[in-house]
């Protein structure tokens, strides 16, 4: 059975935020935003706008009456600029108007006088200058100067990977008005309903119950709206607070990617080696985030790279150390996958430099170094139920690798225009927020006389299907049919202090306060059904919808027991409350057992690189993905697909820029793209069989972030493809050679995220000379 | 009073008078109050917004299609004789989950009852000049008597369409924001489209979905594909087994066979005209039929509107009453369609306002320039094609437009009417970045290219970040009239060579093209092509490429010109 809301989604009853009805005298905000990086303000001049609608409304950071604050771990963000601003895009103030339209054209007749201040982009550059959001931090392990010089072999390198936009469909927004009850009603587009609640209430100068957050189903999220929801509730609470009438907010598509964060850029510096038998030996990595003009979630997303920087393998003696440099691009905030793609990538990249330097193979070099049962992490956390190396071996099954490289070999050998390319990334990933207080979730619990239940958590729906899940968690504890269940939406006065639906944990979190809650209500119905019919508790159960008494149905059903529960006055609501038990870290000594679990999986992507154009297509991905006991198969398989759309897209395509002065270029959905279903290849996926995880709800495992890191597999194919190359084809008609080629392309930009059209080009052309000493060393296969 | 125009939304007949450039997902979301069709880039680029398109072709009876169209490129003015499907019109939406889940069947009638009443009570407010105040909560059911029920019978229908049924079995809607939009374009592919595959995935191409990563809607695709591989071919039989098949509403089934919706129908409302200031009738030449449009004098015109509406997203806001009042829609005017052999000439002489899938898929077309049928997946999207024009398409003068490197390599020839007519060749039409031969008051009206009977050849290369649905960084086409009477090596008696987005417009490559007359095909010729073209260019650099990748890019599609039309020829040195 499907969760009941698709319906909705089919028939377009769905209803978004934009969709919800509003009242007649609603006003539209439209936010007025800094014109340049960097600069200071010094006069909003409206009177154009006047003209185009003389009752708009105009606020400020004069009109807070609380605090203009909305930074939640570093008090950097004000709500509105009072005088510098330190991005291109950051909210000055807020026009409203009655009619949406007018409002935005009325916005683009404001005329901002400024001075212009000198702009960073670079995280690099920031890092010299010392503009950092937070001290710097450093994870270690083993004795780096000792083990190098046991190395066979050593690789440095530098390895950059890009911003992503989240292209949520639905854009960043929401709808505020003061009840009549003297509370701020805020319906918000937000992963994290919580925050928004005690964002606005500082901004506003309210106590926590005096504002109420409501979220209905979003319309994509991918961490977008974790933390940056908040400014746009706010702003829009603002303005309902000034002029007490209703007040939307809702971000039209240019907007949104322009005002908005992304995925953070890293640039890393590498070193790694590995003895003469081919075991890792060393890492070391030194990355620049690029944070952004804002703290945001920069820390927590810089501690979980630093967590993911051996990715699936295990290396004695590991140093890495973090910079969140300031700069001044909007604040770069939480993507799926938060920080560990990029930590990745950098290790993968350090993997394939490794491989082809020494000449191994580099799918067997990655199998040679996979974590193992007892290996203890570089931050002291040993491995568990470590599967990385059955999802390898099952992955080479599945996909009958040998057999794949050998036709790759065969057709390369062949087709002078068409390469292959083939790569395999393991995957093991943290599952707990780093951050150990967010690891708590709760839940409220109605079962109603006519036994249909209301389940209701912190958990934000956003199209991952987490209701759905809380669904069959609840069904299957109370033992009744799944259409006796709703899941509904997250409000603050039903659940409190939520924890944001982010980090994978929705699921594990929210579906663990659920089934807690429904067990609670359980042993009230049995117990009361004991009493009442003389039976030993013991031996009462609920399934199917019945009451079992010594495993055998009872006639009496879930609804003639929860009605005559309810007039024996037995209490048929419950709330249920999950902390994650186990987690241990020690922030000063970077030391400690910051994760529930590791999701483990592995991936291979076949590539065909077309030699002539200088482009590429993904033919085939293969999955073969530890899910634990899946509570909902289609649904973790729809996770994994989507997860390794986002993944290939960042890797490969989605190609976000900004000009030196901090101006985004690529603003709408005609310049930067997405995956479509061209893009996308066939995905192969396959459950690790047989496999338990008592630590999370109902065995199963966090789905959300981890395939998402499959997709940097597409990146290594295609260079694999392009050293199937034994020459440029063309070189000999277009005359192409090395001088041609930027400088950038050579060897520094080997390692750059994404791997667009144009870099393809370079390589492919760099072949003409073999120029690039990494591309040229070709590994032999056997 | 004059015949009005009209349009079917869902099963309501609207009359307006005026070439409204509205968006229609504004009128649908605002006046109609329908908040299935969801805006999500507004500029056609994701497909959030599709809604259907049903066509008739007044000079073939039994002649309709419905195509899935983005309406935030799509004029209100444009939809005269149309019939607008939203998601709302192809199943009654639940109104509560318990309904939804246990999908009871309800009398259709009721439900259009229901919603006649509500939009014509939204037409009563719109005609008072409140436009976009009328929505449907807050419409007042019962304000009108026309809102009697449809004279068919009344019918049970299961809530969900089988398209919606298919996608929900493959658990192929996450967020859900993109669901309306797929529904509706899937919902045409079973339409119009040859049910395969192939035309299935080219008929979602313009619709992104950013959670699934879209394998559970190829399966919910290769679900539909099973089980209506046997329709019959697309026309009134087609709609009414669709229709049998709750694929489709029964107005779908009443539009394909009715020539006068508007005589027939009860259920009718005006939509004001927002651009002038009253609601009906309004002044100026709102009512322009097809003989009234000379002369032309200085007019806004706009032939499809899928590169005006991504320049102007809010056209009623960021143009003034005068300019609006310029405004002339060409698209749909008969005298501006069709594609004719002209075989006295050996010439297709075609219509400016044809649209691009029409011409893409015309055998004439086809037949005249073997290779162009794979050109057609490079231009934009489906949802795009359906409505862009190729007209329009050159007119917006982009150094980088597919059609523009295509017709200069064919030599096309372009037919410009004004007080009198003119003809301009491709290459000269373009004068400078933006600027064309063809004065404010003139239109293009036709495109005449050759029709050889044979021996020609024709390639068209374009690279962009994404393969589909993107803006060329570059594009080039190559169209070669084979010397047939030669003996073992193919040789070329005349070829011409365009290049796109390596100058302010879209180039004849004049010295690289008189290269290949007469000329024997080699890999020295292949040489010299890349060595000449090379300097007939210069690049810049910009968000989609460097001028460096530019220049070499370019270099290689001229190779990969010959790579594709002589397959057997190897470009390496030191072989054959």
């Amino acid at each position: 059975m499907n969760s009941p809301e698709s319906f909705l989604n089919v028939t377009g009853a769905t209803a978004y935020l934009d969709d919800l009805p509003v009242s007649a005298d609603c006003l539209f905000a439209v936010p007025i935003v800094s014109p340049c990086a960097h600069g200071r303000l010094k006069k909003i001049d409206i009177q154009d706008a006047l003209l185009v609608d003389p009752e708009l409304v105009f606020v400020t950071a004069k009109d807070i009456p609380g605090v203009n604050q909305i930074g939640e771990t570093v008090a950097d963000e004000p709500l509105l600029v009072e005088e510098e601003w330190t991005y291109q895009g950051q909210c000055l103030a807020i026009l409203l108007s009655a009619d949406r339209a007018r409002a935005r054209r009325a916005a683009q007749a404001v005329h901002i006088e400024h001075e212009v201040l000198p702009v960073i982009t670079d995280p690099r550059e920031a890092a010299r200058k010392g503009y950092f959001i937070m001290p710097s931090r450093t994870m270690a392990c083993g004795d780096i100067h000792k083990a190098l010089s046991q190395c066979a072999f050593v690789v440095e390198g530098c390895v950059d990977s890009g911003a992503q936009e989240h292209i949520y469909l639905e854009t960043q927004g929401a709808i505020a008005h003061l009840g009549g009850d003297g509370k701020m009603h805020i319906t918000s587009s937000s992963q994290s309903p919580s925050q928004v609640q005690h964002v606005a209430a500082r901004v506003l100068d309210l106590w926590m119950n005096e504002v109420e957050v409501e979220v209905l189903r979003l319309g994509g999220g991918f961490g977008g709206k974790e933390d940056q929801a908040a400014l746009w509730a706010s702003l829009a609470a603002l303005g309902a607070y000034r002029t007490r009438k209703q007040v939307k907010l809702y971000l039209d598509r240019r907007s949104d990617i322009r005002y908005t964060g992304k995925r953070h850029p890293y640039s890393t510096d590498f070193r790694i080696g590995m003895d003469a038998q081919g075991k890792l030996l060393v890492f070391e990595a030194e990355y620049f985030q690029n944070s952004g003009a804002c703290c945001d979630l920069s820390p927590a997303i810089l501690s979980r790279s630093l967590f993911h920087a051996t990715a699936a393998y295990h290396i004695p003696n590991v140093t890495v150390t973090g910079h969140m440099c300031r700069t001044n691009l909007p604040p770069f905030t939480a993507f799926r996958g938060f920080g560990a793609p990029q930590a990745y990538f950098v290790i993968e990249s350090a993997m394939d430099a490794l491989a082809r330097s020494s000449g191994r193979d580099p799918i067997e070099l990655r199998r040679n170094n996979l974590r193992q049962d007892g290996d203890v992490f570089h931050f002291g956390q040993k491995a568990e139920s470590c599967r990385a190396l059955s999802c390898f071996d099952r992955l080479n099954e599945m996909a009958h690798l040998s057999t794949v490289r050998k036709s790759i070999a065969e057709s390369n050998a062949r087709n002078p225009h068409i390469k292959h390319g083939l790569a395999v990334t393991p995957i093991c990933f943290g599952v707990s927020f780093t951050k150990l207080q967010m690891n708590q979730g709760g839940s409220l619990v109605h079962v109603y006389h006519d036994g249909t239940v209301s389940v209701a958590t912190g958990a934000v729906e956003m199209g991952q299907q987490v209701a759905r899940k809380i669904q069959k968690i609840a069904a299957t504890t109370l033992g009744i049919d799944e259409s006796r269940i709703r899941v509904d939406s997250t409000r603050s006065s039903t659940v409190a202090n939520t924890s944001p639906t982010a980090a994978s944990t929705g699921s594990d979190i929210n579906g663990m306060a659920a089934m807690l809650a429904c067990e609670q209500i359980k042993q009230r119905l049995l117990q009361w059904a004991a009493d009442n019919w003389k039976y030993e508790k013991s031996d009462l159960g609920i399934n199917q919808d019945c009451l079992v008494h010594a495993g055998a149905a009872t006639r009496i059903g879930w609804e003639e027991l929860v009605a005559k529960a309810y007039v024996a006055r037995i209490d048929l609501s419950a709330h249920g409350f999950y902390a994650t038990p186990g987690l241990v870290y020690d922030a000063k000594k970077e030391w400690g057992a910051p994760f529930a679990y590791h999701v483990y999986g592995c991936a291979a992507v076949l590539v065909a690189l077309d030699v002539v154009r200088g482009t590429y297509h993904f033919e085939k991905v293969w999955v073969v993905h530890d899910s634990g006991k899946s509570i909902d198969e289609k649904v973790d398989i729809g996770q994994i697909e989507g997860g390794i759309a986002q993944g290939l897209g960042w890797a490969a395509l989605e190609d976000l820029c900004y000009d030196a002065q901090g101006k985004i270029l690529t603003d709408n959905l005609a310049t930067y793209k997405i995956p479509d279903i061209h893009f996308m290849p066939e995905i192969e996926i396959e459950f690790l069989s047989g496999v338990d995880n008592p630590r999370a709800v109902l065995h199963s495992k966090a789905i959300g972030e981890p395939p998402l890191l499959y997709g940097i597999a597409g990146y290594f194919a295609i260079l694999d493809a392009v050293r199937a190359m034994d020459a440029d084809p063309l070189a000999a008609v277009t005359g192409s050679g090395p001088l041609d080629i930027p400088e950038r392309s050579t060897a520094s930009g080997l390692y750059s995220i994404p791997m667009t059209s144009e870099k393809v080009l370079d390589l492919i052309e760099t072949m003409s000379c073999r120029a690039a000493p990494l591309l040229a060393g070709k590994a032999s296969r056997s | 009073m004059e015949e009005a125009q009209w349009f079917l939304a869902n099963s309501t007949v609207v009359k307006f008078r005026k070439e409204s450039l509205e968006p229609a997902l504004d009128y649908i979301r605002e006046t109609l109050g329908l908040k299935g069709t969801k805006e999500g880039c507004r500029e056609g680029d994701c497909g959030a917004c599709a809604v259907l398109l049903g066509k008739r072709d007044p000079h073939k009876k039994g002649s309709v299609r419905y195509d899935s169209v983005a309406s935030c490129l799509l004029a209100m003015g444009a939809l005269q004789g149309c019939h607008l499907v939203t998601i709302e019109g192809l199943a009654i939406p639940a109104p509560t989950l318990k309904d939804a889940r246990y999908r009871y069947p309800i009398a259709e009638e009721s439900f259009l009852g229901s919603n006649a009443n509500m939009v014509t009570a939204g037409a009563v407010e719109a005609a008072a000049g409140i436009a976009g105040a009328a929505t449907l909560g807050q419409a007042k059911a019962g304000s009108s008597k026309s809102g009697t029920p449809r004279e068919t019978s009344p019918s049970t229908l299961p809530r969900l369409t089988p398209v919606m049924e298919a996608i929900l079995e493959e658990n192929a809607s996450q967020c859900g924001f993109c669901t309306p939009g797929l529904v509706i374009s899937l919902t045409a592919f079973l339409a119009s489209k040859p049910i395969t595959i192939e035309y299935g995935i080219e008929a979602i191409e313009g619709n992104i979905c950013r959670c699934t990563g879209y394998g559970a809607i190829r399966r919910a695709l290769e679900r539909l594909v099973e089980q209506f591989c046997r329709l019959p071919e697309p026309g009134v039989e087609r709609i009414d087994a669709l229709v049998a098949e709750n694929v489709l509403p029964e107005s779908a089934a009443r539009f394909a066979r009715d020539e006068n919706l508007l005589a027939s129908s009860r259920l009718q409302m005006f939509m004001g005209s927002p651009a002038s200031s009253g609601a009906e009738g309004g002044a100026g030449n709102g009512e322009a039929r097809s003989e009234d449009i000379r002369p032309y004098g200085p007019n806004l015109f706009i032939a499809g509107g899928t590169d005006f509406f991504v320049q102007q997203p809010d056209p009623l806001g960021s143009l003034s009453s005068n300019q609006l009042d310029l405004v002339v829609l060409l698209d749909g005017r008969p005298e501006l369609l069709g594609i004719h052999n002209d075989t006295a000439r050996q010439l297709l002489d075609i219509g400016a306002a044809t649209n691009v899938r029409d011409f893409f898929e015309s055998p004439l077309v086809r037949q005249a320039f073997p290779g162009i049928a794979q050109a057609e997946e490079l231009f934009a999207s489906s949802l795009v094609r359906n409505r862009a024009t190729l007209g329009g398409n050159l007119c917006n003068a982009s150094s980088i437009a597919d059609l523009s490197s295509m017709f200069i390599a064919m030599d096309a020839k372009l037919v410009i009417r004004g007080d009198t007519e003119r003809t301009v060749a491709a290459d000269k039409f373009f004068r400078g970045y933006k600027e064309l031969d063809l004065l404010s008051s003139e239109i293009l009206a036709r495109i005449l290219l050759p029709n050889k009977t044979a021996g020609v050849k024709f390639n068209f290369e374009k690279i962009s970040k994404r393969k589909h649905l993107d803006i060329a960084t570059v594009n080039t086409a190559l169209c070669l009239e084979m010397d047939t009477h030669d003996g073992i090596l193919p040789r070329i008696a005349h070829g011409r060579i365009s290049a796109g987005g390596v100058a302010p417009v879209p180039i004849l490559l004049s010295k690289t093209s008189a290269l290949l007359e007469g000329a024997i095909v080699s890999r020295e010729l292949v040489k010299q092509v890349c060595e000449t073209a090379s300097g007939e260019f210069s690049t810049i650099s910009d968000i989609r490429g460097s001028a460096s990748y530019r220049a070499r890019i370019m270099r290689r599609l001229m190779a990969q010109h010959f790579v594709t039309l002589f397959p057997t020829m190897s470009m390496q040195e030191g072989t054959q």
